[in-house]
């Protein structure tokens, strides 16, 4: 491989301060929409007590997953040693971090109390994975950040593989700690399923590199930088084979549940008769986040198209917000069992589906933490060198050169 | 900046706003006005269960170590508990009311001088801020519910048919 | 105040207690019908902490509960300052009465509904902060001065016994502090177990008798021993939590 030069992004011209202005629109609604729900209440949300975790949580459980898969480019070239790789790690180091910040943020402006987000920092239950979580996040950043380091400072540069090596195991672990979070669960009949776990490592891996895919591809074309074929065509099947993994993960998980027969109820809710929830599952999730993709990726004449891959990116992100809206609202409004072989019912939604109607605050918010993180990433480019001026073929490609 | 001097810079920083804080606190005149001159008002009883100037610089830490009993152990002593506080200290004023610690140019004991040192006053979005007695008759709980629930004489806020679907 | 003068007051405590105490018994005199089996609970002194010698548990009697009664509810409410704003979906309802038909049969089983006070929550372990614990004398309670409003416990519990504050309160009542964006659930009246009336403000307004209060560890309370003899279940025991509310009649 020839030696690429680095460079960050100019980052003054006319369209980058549109972005910024964009981005700030929507920071902008995101807090406000934070200050109303802090000053209110979450009543003024679709959130209830029936659906506790509502739209923020999609937000963010997606942007948290997405953080630790965006990582994956960095695992294979550092972990794995992977030449090719190594000139596209940087900017996957920074947009994992962004990405958490993102998803963190809408987590932390959902609380009840936000403002006691000193005390989550204090107080710690050890057995709960909540509070395990929080210590992985924060592990996250450190870790990922001494990676960014290595990576970027030539001094500390001998230390580089071990550095990627712990952010690969880090944020498997992590994605495990955040599919625990549902699959310790054993009060609701959608969860309490150890196959939880492994889906969201999948998950995390499409859905991360999907955006990982988008972004670069931004940052090439709107810099006018060259952006070889040989490096889509790369990330586009690893797209392809992650895409591939979560619809056998999503697969095998609805299979068992219909074999248990205490989870048929379940089952029919999602799959045949959930409205809006049936209707993602089978349209967000299935057809257009999973089928189409992997059509797109796959058939020949599409996967020529450059254009065609930033749409299957696109439509893989859509399937992933209809997969976790699925799993998040699916699970909660779908009713317990109190006793069996009874219906129950009564003031509190017992033996009913509840109802959950998402709000625009939560919209607001969920988009603020969106644009956080892309801002983030903007920043990164123009404040670090990231990306090679170039990934054109002959520069990277090993068979061209 | 070195590390010596970052750490000299925050042990004046903090120096300094300790400072502030405690001319804050011995501002403050006579029993029953505030730093401003607001009537606080008078409270019941002799005396309070520490000294004054003790209650002013520690009456946070009595409440948290109290709260803490109170909450975990069930220790329901009268001693620093945040309802004693408020039997004796949420006292009628000029015009014959309980002020509330929430409203307008609250004359209430507690929010006269936490607003005059600007330190935000939190217990009471949670804890009552005046004597359960002068609570409405509707809420204050009945010490045998059952009679007057079943016949009638109280009514109740929340009356969920249960079958609203 | 110096030590004595503490124990001044635990001794005027310990007075006035005895003298409420006696009115509160002489007035349950009253309330029971000849032959009726009357254990009294002995108050613990004020600065004495709970402990594992008790675990406070309800008896449910399904059979007695009459369709169509909110009489538990609406005392609930009233003790603790419950009050309707904006709607079933958002306000709190620590007690429910929940109806359950069977599939089958048709069989109808009435019954009121609250936190189950498990000696294993699920919502303590998932908790955070370490907000939602249970005391030792087994009641599960959620500290609300560090509970950050996450709503995990939510999520977690078997018997969805919790509740978020959906808005800023006012005029909460000094024995039950509530606030926006804080969790709560029934707290087996704890502010009445702990000045010793024995009986929750529910228990006490069934005037069916279908709520029992106890010590479950106590082998003589009548809970113990309407357990030993006429048995009582859990609400979903598949998941072993052992909890300190048992139903009779499923
Ligand atoms: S909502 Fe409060 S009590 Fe419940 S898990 Fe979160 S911090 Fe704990």
């Amino acid at each position: 491989m020839k030696n690429l030069r680095y460079t960050s992004i100019t980052g003054n011209s006319s369209k980058f301060l549109g972005l910024l202005a964009v981005y700030g629109v929507f920071l902008l609604l995101g807090f406000y929409a934070f200050v109303n729900m802090e000053h209110e209440g979450h009543w003024i949300t679709g959130m209830n007590n029936q659906v506790v975790w509502g739209l923020p949580h999609v937000f963010a459980i997606f942007l948290i997953v997405a953080a630790s898969g965006a990582l994956n480019v960095a695992s294979i070239a550092s972990a794995f040693n992977k030449s090719f790789y190594k000139p596209l790690a940087k900017l996957s180091a920074v947009l994992a971090i962004a990405l958490l910040a993102g998803g963190l943020i809408v987590l932390l402006l959902d609380l009840g109390r936000a403002d006691r987000l000193i005390i989550a920092i204090t107080h710690y239950n050890f057995k709960s994975i909540f509070a395990w979580n929080i210590i992985l996040y924060t592990g996250f950043f450190a870790i990922v950040g001494v990676y960014l380091w290595t990576m970027l400072d030539w001094q500390v540069e001998k230390f580089k593989r071990i550095a990627g090596t712990v952010a690969f195991i880090w944020r498997l672990i992590l994605t495990t700690g955040t599919g625990s979070i549902f699959g310790f669960l054993v009060a609701r009949q959608g969860y309490d399923e150890a196959i939880l776990a492994p889906m969201f490592v999948i998950m995390s891996f499409s859905y991360g590199m999907a955006i990982y895919i988008l972004v670069l591809m931004a940052t090439y074309k709107w810099t006018g930088r060259p952006l070889g074929n040989a490096v889509i065509k790369r990330l586009r099947d690893l797209l392809g084979v992650f895409v591939a993994a979560t619809i056998y993960f999503a697969v095998v998980h609805h299979l068992t549940n219909l074999y248990i027969t205490e989870h048929h109820g379940y089952e029919a809710y999602i799959l045949r008769d959930g409205g809006l929830i049936t209707n993602l599952f089978w349209i967000g999730q299935i057809v257009l986040g999973s089928l189409l993709p992997l059509a797109l990726v796959y058939c020949p004449r599409p996967a020529k198209s450059r254009a065609m891959t930033a749409l299957a990116s696109i439509l893989v992100i859509v399937g992933g917000f209809s997969a976790l809206y699925v799993i998040l609202i699916g699970g909660q409004s779908y009713p317990m069992t109190l006793v069996p072989g009874y219906e129950a019912s009564s003031s509190f939604s017992d033996g009913v589906i509840a109802s959950y109607n998402p709000s625009k605050w939560e919209l607001m918010l969920g988009m603020g933490g969106v644009a956080v993180a892309l801002l983030i990433v903007t920043f990164g480019l123009k404040i670090f060198r990231l990306v090679p001026e170039s990934l054109a073929d002959e520069l990277t490609d090993p068979h061209k050169s | 900046m070195n590390t010596r001097q970052i750490i000299r810079l925050l042990t004046a920083t903090a120096i300094l706003l300790w400072s502030f804080n405690s001319i804050a606190a011995s501002q403050y005149t006579g029993p029953n006005r505030d730093a401003n001159g607001n009537i606080v008002p008078t409270p019941k009883g002799e005396k309070c269960v520490e000294p004054t100037a003790d209650m002013r610089a520690n009456h946070m830490k009595y409440l948290l170590h109290k709260r803490d009993k109170t909450m975990h152990e069930g220790i329901r002593t009268k001693q620093h508990s945040l309802v004693q506080c408020i039997n004796c200290h949420a006292t009628p004023g000029a015009d014959g009311k309980i002020s509330r610690v929430f409203e307008e140019d609250s004359q209430h004991f507690c929010s006269t001088c936490h607003a005059s040192a600007s330190v935000k006053l939190d217990c009471f979005e949670c804890h009552a801020d005046r004597p359960v007695e002068s609570f409405s008759q509707s809420q204050i709980p009945a010490p045998n519910r059952r009679s007057e629930a079943v016949n009638g004489s109280i009514k109740p806020h929340v009356a969920y048919n249960r079958k609203v679907q | 105040m110096d030590h004595n003068d503490m124990k001044e007051t635990n001794k005027i405590d310990q007075y006035r207690r005895k003298f409420l105490g006696g009115s509160a018994v002489a007035a349950a005199g009253l309330a029971l019908a000849p032959g009726v089996f009357l254990h009294t609970v002995q108050a613990k002194p004020d600065d004495e902490a709970v402990s594992n010698k008790n675990r406070w548990g309800l008896l449910i009697d399904t059979t007695k509960c009459a369709e169509g009664c909110s009489d538990c509810v609406t005392a609930c409410n009233n003790e603790h300052g419950l009050r309707e704003i904006h709607g079933p979906a958002t306000d709190s309802q620590w007690i429910r009465h929940v109806t359950l038909k069977n599939k089958q049969t048709g069989h109808q089983i009435d019954m009121p509904m609250m936190c189950q006070h498990c000696e294993k929550p699920p919502c303590v372990d998932v908790c955070p902060t370490g907000a939602s614990f249970k005391r030792t004398d087994g009641i599960v309670l959620v500290d609300k001065h560090i509970c950050i409003g996450c709503r995990y416990c939510m999520m977690a519990c078997p018997y969805k016994a919790r509740n978020l504050v959906h808005e800023v309160l006012t005029d909460q009542l000094p024995t039950a502090p509530r606030g926006k964006g804080t969790v709560e659930s029934c707290t087996l009246c704890v502010h009445k177990v702990d000045r010793g009336d024995g009986t929750t403000a529910c228990a006490e307004a069934c005037t069916a008798g279908v709520i029992l209060f106890g010590d479950l560890n106590d082998k003589n309370s009548e809970i113990s021993q309407r357990l030993a003899k006429e048995g009582g279940q859990q609400l979903r025991a598949e998941l072993g939590l052992n909890t300190g509310v048992r139903y009779q009649g499923l």
